[in-house]
């Protein structure tokens, strides 16, 4: 019964429709809605849709949805608004496609860049058609890596997709080598030894294995203290990696010892023409020195000798009428001085010795100036010929 | 200076010393010591006046009156 009510409600409503004249709707959300099942065309089959639900109260969002009005009911409303638009076509939806935002990049816009970086760039959605102005763009799902290399200096790097433009300014460092080293390595440092890399361009990103690295410029200055023993350095900076062997010698804390010398501290009888003959006393340390070297008398007065210090050696030479030794005293001199290695290590120098007389038998000539020095103040006996010339 | 004189000083160099004065040359010396007619010789030791003696006599007789200014006993 149900269905013969609406068949005639279908064909009276044609009928309607045959005999109404109705002015052209535009209006493509009611076009859209009448063609109830969506194939483009509002004819039969759309009023057909509509009086078989009549009376139903469907979903907002049910597919086809016979109310066509959406007031919540299929009647007669509905298809009359069929019926008005019978026979018109309704154009295809518009289909909105989302291009692809761009959402991030990393590093960021405006920051530095090595040669061999590569830049991250982040959508919402897969980008396609990705091209760029410089390096090589990889599309990997939602984000596009560029990767270089990259020319040193000032990089505007401009990427497209379907959709969308975007350009990143960046400036490119210049790459930086390693030069030289110094101490070179395989070699002996000393605890506080400082090692200073030298590079082509100033580097960045430095880190040391151990020490403490500060850079200068196109230099690196690694600081101890070191651990003595073996020593393998790792320098690393934003182009590279370098690792240096050194031995690190224990830390010298032995102060350097007189080990020999023409005279020893304390000796007596020291034959002075024997020295006065060489012209020079030395004195040989365990190590190599700097300092000074001076020879004095027992009283503290310079003789005037020429002291010096060289490699582990403290040499005092003669000067011409500062001779050692007298001929009837025993003189004691005393050469001082201080002298100290390589580590700061100091000693002080005090040697002592005592010349033995230089009376050689032949009878010494005396007058009144020098007959107290030679002959009262004589260490030896002294037998005194008091002469007239014929 | 006598010849002897010469040899003693060599002979006897290890155990005193032989000096010359001119008392011609020197006259403060002579007279701090009372020197008068020569050959005079005077004996030191230690600064001091350990003997005197003079004119001529044999070397051994010379070298026993040092030594025996010296307290050392002689050959």
């Amino acid at each position: 019964m149900k269905r013969l009510i609406c068949l005639l409600l279908i064909l009276s409503l044609a009928l309607l429709v045959s005999t109404v004249s109705y002015a052209e709707d535009t209006d493509t959300d009611i076009l859209r809605a009448a063609d109830v099942n969506t194939d483009g065309v509002i004819n039969i089959l759309d009023l057909t849709l509509v009086a078989s639900h009549f009376g139903e109260t469907p979903a907002k969002d049910q597919s086809p949805n016979p109310d066509v009005n959406r007031d919540g009911i299929v009647n007669i409303l509905d298809l009359t608004l069929v019926a008005s638009h019978f026979g018109k076509t309704v154009p295809p939806p518009i289909v909105f496609v989302s291009t692809p935002l761009f959402l991030s990049v990393n590093p960021e816009s405006t920051s530095q860049l090595d040669m061999n970086d590569t830049i991250t760039l982040t959508f919402d959605n897969i980008p396609e058609d990705v091209k760029v102005n410089t390096g090589v763009a990889i599309v990997e799902g939602k984000t596009v890596k560029i990767t270089g290399p990259f020319t040193q200096g000032p990089l505007a790097l401009t990427i497209t997709w379907t959709g969308g433009t975007q350009t990143l300014n960046y400036t490119v460092r210049p790459s930086v080598a390693f030069v030289s080293v110094d101490p070179r390595a395989d070699t002996e440092l000393t605890v506080n030894d400082t090692i200073i890399f030298t590079f082509d361009n100033t580097p960045d990103e430095v880190t040391v294995s151990t020490g403490v690295a500060t850079v200068e410029g196109k230099t690196v200055k690694i600081t101890g203290p070191f651990t003595p023993g073996p020593l393998n350095l790792t320098i690393t900076w934003n182009d590279g990696s370098l690792t240096f062997t050194y031995t690190v010698a224990k830390p010298d804390i032995d102060a350097p010892d007189i080990t020999s010398g023409t005279v020893s501290d304390g000796d007596k009888d020291v034959d002075p023409k024997a020295i006065n003959s060489d012209a020079r006393i030395e004195i040989e340390f365990s190590e190599e020195v700097s300092g000074n070297i001076a020879l004095q008398t027992a009283a503290g007065v310079d003789i005037g000798w020429l002291g010096s210090v060289e490699g582990n050696k403290g040499i005092l030479e003669l000067v011409k009428g500062k001779e050692l030794g007298n001929e009837t005293t025993y003189v004691t001199y005393v050469i001082v001085g201080k002298v100290a290695d390589a580590a700061g290590n100091e000693t002080d120098i005090r040697i002592t010795f005592t010349t033995d007389i230089t009376y050689d038998g032949i009878p010494i000539e005396v007058s009144d100036k020098t007959f107290d020095t030679v002959v009262l103040k004589s260490d030896v006996p002294i037998v005194v010929e008091f002469y007239t010339d014929w | 200076m006598a010849p002897v004189v010469a040899d003693i000083a060599l002979d006897e160099k290890d155990t005193f010393v032989v000096a010359r004065l001119n008392n011609d040359e020197n006259g403060e010396t002579i007279r701090k010591y009372l020197v008068r007619g020569q050959p005079i010789y005077l004996v030191f030791q230690d600064g001091k006046i350990v003997g005197r003696f003079g004119g001529a006599m044999p070397k051994d007789q010379f070298v026993q009156k040092i030594l025996s200014a010296l307290n050392i006993e002689g050959n």
